[in-house]
């Protein structure tokens, strides 16, 4: 009995300095954006306001304007993101943090501006700032 | 051994004195001890970088990958497998070599080869081989900024004065600077001025570059420099010496343009001083600046190199006025100044504890001494070891000093122990042969304890990866701690016991008053239990099971975390982001990690620099954060990743210290089962061939996962010349390529001199006119005919998509196609592939090879498990000789788990984490019960042949409760100095030796309980009587 005892007191004896002193992280990973896909080919990409403001997130609206003769839509050369087909798109923000892709035709690059021969309606916000990141949130990173 | 002691015992002063000579070399030696945190881990790697500024991945890896891999570097002697990876503007090739190549040899015949690079294209610069590094190469970071001094200037100076001093640095090997800015002379061609002047892009190249001294384009005049020479008078021969007019872009702008009249450059272009198109950026300071990154050779020391790159940048601060230098940016020197202070403290703290609880337990303050003595001697001599063979210790040679110290401290109490002799002994035996006879009856079992360790450490330099790299250090340091402790305990001891035992001996032997109550309780317990032999075993039996049934329920992560305090965060973006683009977020992502209380500084940079460590383009970047030392250690880190993973469009990217990131890095097991990898050229072939490859692997019986890698593709522009249309206006497709080269990536035509410096003057296009597929389209291309026409016109230009990296293995490109195992052998699975393959055929010049058992863990894990079997029973068959009998050694074998039990326990009880600590802590504790229980058979044996005590219960029990007492203040010792290690806390330093403490305190509860409770009623049970004939546990007259 007595010698039970003695094992249980060195026992616990030699384990209390262990179990002190050990620090566990409880650290839960937040995504900060979701994709969703709503219909074909069409995603729909959400932000925590948390994310939009650390990237900076920020939108322009599409312009109108006369190019040639011709009545153009015209966005800036920031919104534009080359798919590697060759294909081009921009970010519409339809609602608070949501983003969708949608296509555009450039006409031409005039400096900082894309002139578009086909594309969201005017007025529509498109991301100026940030739509690398979008990119990257759609379609993975990889390495 | 007899005759060692005995020489000891005829000269103990001389011994003596030697002994204190090896104290205090070995101290003194201490301070000058190389220290750092890791042993070199990686493999014999060489590397050769070839820079090529404007090439695409494509472009690269035709011109100047496939060239250098086939024709010039394959079939290098000694070669293991050659990788490269192609990406814009860089090649890159990997050459490993087998395990035991000599680091330098590999090095001389690749540069054999390299010398024969002279047939590559004229795109790029010379292929370079990167100067060996080791496995953590970045010692240190170097910030540069500036309010004064424009970041061109601040580039100047570090390319022309501070790198080259650096370099000059013992120990460094490289240092490569992101955020380089080279100092060039542009001329920008304004291709409208150009036109209404009726003048070429030739005409432009060819007046600049002959404008110039020195030109590379060798259908210019300026190719040819030629000498100033020297005027010869009567009386004096004197030289002649141009001195260079042009002092900037107003000199340049004012030269005439060659076959125009009247028109200067400046009428036609835009010259002016700007830098080349960046590779990489660099941001310091919250703003633009300069990161110099130091690595150094495999045989540098950090702390070493470290002092004197720092020194250096004092002797060059004063002619660096205006520019802010900051070297705290990253200093891992810093971790091993921390590790060394907190490893000392704990020593020194744990060392005092020693010596109370020597004192207290032996109570005679002789032995306590000698015990004293003969445990730090045998430190001092492995320090004096390691500063002889110039080793340096690390964290795996601290770890394995260690596991050892527990094991001496056995060493010299047992030794000391096995000289006291009760006042009340009738021998009649003189002290100097009482002495020798009873050093080597009980350091002869210890030989056979330490002989075992060696065969169980055997497995160890078998294994791969991590494990592989890292437990032969702590192995060999551990053997070598216990060889210079048994010497020791062989001369030291028996020497001192000499001189203080006193001249009937009986000086040595005193009965605390602490341990008397403990041992008589423990005689009386002993004297009821040793008939409950089947019921020990029993209990022991299950106890066991029970351990086994946690195992499974361990965490493995071998490489601990290292607390160190400079943190590494990979921002990968989307493949094709823009320098501008990945910069502007990274320096959101530093601001805001400033203010994350903990964090004291934050470096970053952008892509890569020219000979650097990095293969990536400008969408990757890398944060480099610098903790407070003295801040909360975990919340800090989960601050840190609160906030770079709140980051999208980056993955989850993750806060690693410098260490852990390279273990990763090289050191990483492939995560898959099973990569079949598909081999050829044609990107599309081999793509659509992969997509088949894969479909017949899913349908091979025991697969899951099954996907193939195809590389990542990124939009890049592709200029196809139409033939058709360019021979209307007889322009050739080189024309166009030439023409847009010039337009859109700049051409060097020349250089220019200022103070012994040389700077590149570029004949290029204004920004504007070269940044979208519109301005590509609107190039202007010379005719024949005099004319201009747009490059639209001429040729195609379209967005198509292209590799972001092209990786090539065994000088080929390929695809992986990766699968999980489930349910059949590895071997099975890969065999029906095969014969798939065989069956279906492959198109000509393809094929497939299935990656071999080399990254294969679980084939490593058998081999390993195999060798450990192997030394299981080499290690039974030396203790049945030291035993001499079978049964006992079986016992043994089956007591050695029975001691492990306790330190699996702790570790579940601690987070469960099984790390290369924890299997440090495995070995101490075994060795602790093997010694414990030879330590008690020798005595068994002693009483038998010496004293002719029966074998029956009461020699169990006699036994025992003589072997006690050492045992007693062994396990108590080291339990004292376990537990200052465990509580000093999760430090610098003590990574691998905390996890090794917590193990072997908790062993230490179970190898008291077997070694002072179940192997006594196990030998009484099991044992007979020992043999009259000379066995090898004790001495007797004769010569051992």
């Amino acid at each position: 009995m007595k010698r039970q005892v003695l094992i249980v007191l060195v026992s616990v004896a030699a384990l209390v300095p262990a179990a002190c002193g050990d620090d566990d992280s409880d650290y839960v990973y937040e995504e900060p954006a979701t994709v969703e896909e709503i219909g074909a080919d069409l995603w729909r990409i959400e932000l925590t306001e948390q994310a939009a403001a650390r990237t900076g997130v920020e939108t322009a609206m599409v312009a109108s304007d006369t190019v040639g003769g011709e009545q153009m839509l015209v966005v800036p050369y920031s919104s534009v993101m080359y798919h590697f087909d060759g294909s081009t798109w921009a970010y519409t923000n339809p609602e608070p943090y949501v983003y969708v892709r949608a296509p555009i035709e450039i006409d031409h690059i005039d400096g900082e501006s894309a002139i578009l021969s086909a594309g969201p309606d005017e007025g529509t916000a498109v991301v100026s700032v940030g739509a690398a990141e979008l990119y990257g949130v759609e379609f993975g990173v990889g390495k | 051994m007899r005759r060692i002691v005995g020489a000891s015992l005829l000269r103990p002063t001389l011994v003596l004195v030697l002994a204190a000579a090896v104290l205090v070399f070995g101290f003194v030696g201490s301070g000058s001890t190389q220290v750092d945190s890791l042993p070199h881990f990686s493999p014999v790697v060489v590397e050769v970088q070839t820079e090529a500024l404007g090439l695409s991945a494509a472009e690269v890896e035709q011109l100047i990958t496939v060239p250098l891999e086939a024709d010039l570097l394959n079939g290098v002697a000694w070669l293991d497998t050659i990788r490269s990876e192609s990406i814009p503007g860089l090649s890159t090739i990997r050459l490993t070599f087998e395990e035991g190549t000599d680091l330098l040899e590999a090095r001389q015949v690749v540069q054999e080869r390299l010398t024969q690079a002279a047939g590559l294209p004229n795109v790029s610069r010379a292929p370079s081989m990167i100067q060996p590094l080791s496995s953590e190469s970045r010692v240190m970071m170097i910030g540069l900024s500036s309010d004064e001094v424009s970041l061109i200037d601040m580039s100047v100076l570090s390319r022309w004065t501070v790198r080259p001093f650096l370099m000059g640095v013992p120990g460094v090997a490289n240092v490569s600077v992101w955020g380089q800015r080279e100092r060039q002379l542009q001329v920008q061609v304004e291709p409208d001025d150009l036109e209404a002047a009726d003048l070429t892009l030739l005409d432009v190249v060819k007046t600049t570059g002959n404008a110039l001294w020195v030109s590379p384009l060798s259908y210019l005049e300026a190719s040819t420099p030629g000498t100033g020479g020297f005027i010869d008078g009567p009386n004096q021969r004197i030289g002649v010496q141009h001195v260079f007019a042009i002092d900037g872009p107003e000199d340049l702008a004012a030269v005439t343009v060659e076959g125009a009249d009247g028109i200067t450059l400046g009428d036609v272009t835009t010259v002016l001083e700007d830098h080349q198109p960046l590779i990489g950026d660099a941001l310091v300071d919250e703003g633009p600046g300069l990161l110099l990154v130091v690595e150094k050779f495999p045989w540098a020391n950090t702390v070493e190199v470290t002092e004197a790159v720092e020194d250096a940048l004092v002797e060059l601060a004063p002619g660096m006025t205006g520019i802010d230098v900051d070297t705290e940016l990253f200093r891992p020197a810093s971790y091993v100044e921390r590790s060394i202070d907190n490893v000392q403290t704990t020593a020194v703290v744990a060392l005092v504890l020693a010596i109370v609880v020597l004192f207290a337990l032996f109570y005679s303050w002789r032995a306590a001494l000698i015990s004293l003595v003969a445990l730090l001697t045998s430190l001092a001599g492995v320090a004096v070891i390691l500063n002889i063979t110039d080793t340096t210790v690390d964290l795996m040679v601290m770890a394995g000093v260690l596991v050892a110290l527990g094991l001496v401290i056995d060493d010299s109490i047992g030794s000391v122990a096995a000289l006291r002799r009760p006042d009340d002994d009738a021998d009649e035996t003189a002290p100097l042969p009482f002495i020798q006879r009873a050093v080597v009856s009980s350091r002869s079992p210890m030989v056979y304890a330490t002989v075992a360790m060696a065969f169980a450490i055997v497995p160890v330099f078998a294994m791969e990866g991590a494990a592989g790299e890292f437990l032969p250090s702590v192995a060999l340091a551990m053997v070598l701690t216990l060889v210079v402790s048994l010497v020791i305990t062989l001369t030291v001891v028996p020497a001192m016991g000499l001189l203080l035992a006193g001249a009937d001996g009986s000086k040595l032997h005193r009965t605390s008053p602490l341990l008397a109550p403990v041992g008589r309780l423990y005689g009386k317990v002993m004297h009821r239990w040793t008939s409950r032999a089947t019921g020990a075993l029993i209990a022991s039996i299950v106890l066991v099971a029970l351990a086994a049934a946690l195992l499974p329920t361990l965490d493995k992560e071998f490489v601990p975390d290292f607390r160190q305090t400079d943190l590494v965060v990979a921002f990968d973006g989307v493949a094709g982001t823009s320098l501008e683009e990945t910069s502007r977020v990274t320096a959101l992502a530093g601001a805001e990690l400033r203010t994350v209380p903990g964090v004291e500084d934050v470096g970053i940079h952008v892509g890569r620099a020219i000979l650097s460590d990095e293969t990536v383009n400008v969408n990757a970047g890398e944060l480099w954060v610098r903790m407070d030392p003295d801040a909360d250690y975990r919340r800090t880190l989960d601050s840190i990743r609160a906030v770079v993973q709140g980051y999208p469009g980056f993955g989850v990217p993750d806060a690693l210290s410098y260490s852990n990131e390279r273990v990763d890095a090289l050191l990483r097991q492939r995560s898959d089962d099973l990569v079949v990898r598909v081999y050829g050229e044609d990107p599309v072939v081999l793509g659509g061939l992969a997509d088949e490859v894969a479909a017949m692997v899913a349908g091979v019986e025991g697969t899951a996962n099954v996907r193939a890698v195809h590389p990542i593709l990124q939009p890049t522009v592709e200029i196809e010349v139409d033939l058709e249309r360019a021979e209307q206006y007889q322009v050739k497709p080189g024309d166009v390529r030439r023409a847009a080269a010039t337009l859109l990536s700049g051409i060097e035509v020349g250089s220019f001199f200022e103070e012994q410096k040389v700077f590149e003057v570029v004949v290029w296009s204004p920004p504007e006119r070269r940044n979208s597929v519109t301005a590509i389209e609107q190039l202007n291309i010379d005719t024949p005919s005099g004319d201009v026409v747009a490059l639209s016109e001429v040729a195609d230009v379209r967005v198509a998509p292209n590799e972001q990296v092209i990786e090539r293995d065994a000088v080929s490109r390929y695809i992986d196609v990766v699968a999980d195992l489930s349910g059949r052998d590895r071997d099975a699975v890969a065999g029906d592939i095969t014969d798939q393959i065989e069956a279906q055929g492959l198109p000509f010049e393809y094929h497939v090879r299935i990656l071999d058992d080399r990254s294969d863990a679980a084939a490593n894990q058998r081999q390993v498990i195999g060798i450990a079997i192997g030394a299981a029973i080499a290690v039974f068959l030396l203790l049945q000789a030291a035993f001499r009998s079978w049964r006992l050694a079986g016992v043994l074998l089956l007591v050695l788990p029975l001691g492990l039990v306790g330190g699996i326990v702790s570790l579940t009880l601690t987070g469960g984490t099984y790390s290369i600590g924890s299997a440090v802590g495995f070995l101490a504790v075994g060795g602790l019960t093997v010694r414990a229980v030879l330590a008690l058979s020798g005595r068994y044996e002693t009483l038998q042949l010496d004293q002719g005590v029966a074998f029956d219960q009461d020699l169990v029990t006699k036994g025992a409760r003589e072997q006690f007492t050492p045992t007693l203040i062994t396990l108590v010792t080291v339990a004292v100095v376990m537990a200052t290690i465990v509580v000093s806390g999760e430090v610098a330093g003590q990574e691998v030796a905390r996890p090794a403490a917590i193990v072997v305190l908790g062993g230490l509860v179970t190898v008291a309980m077997a070694a002072l409770f179940v192997f006594p009623a196990l030998y009484g049970r099991f044992g007979a009587a020992a043999q009259p004939r000379e066995s090898l546990l004790t001495t007797r007259s004769g010569d051992v």
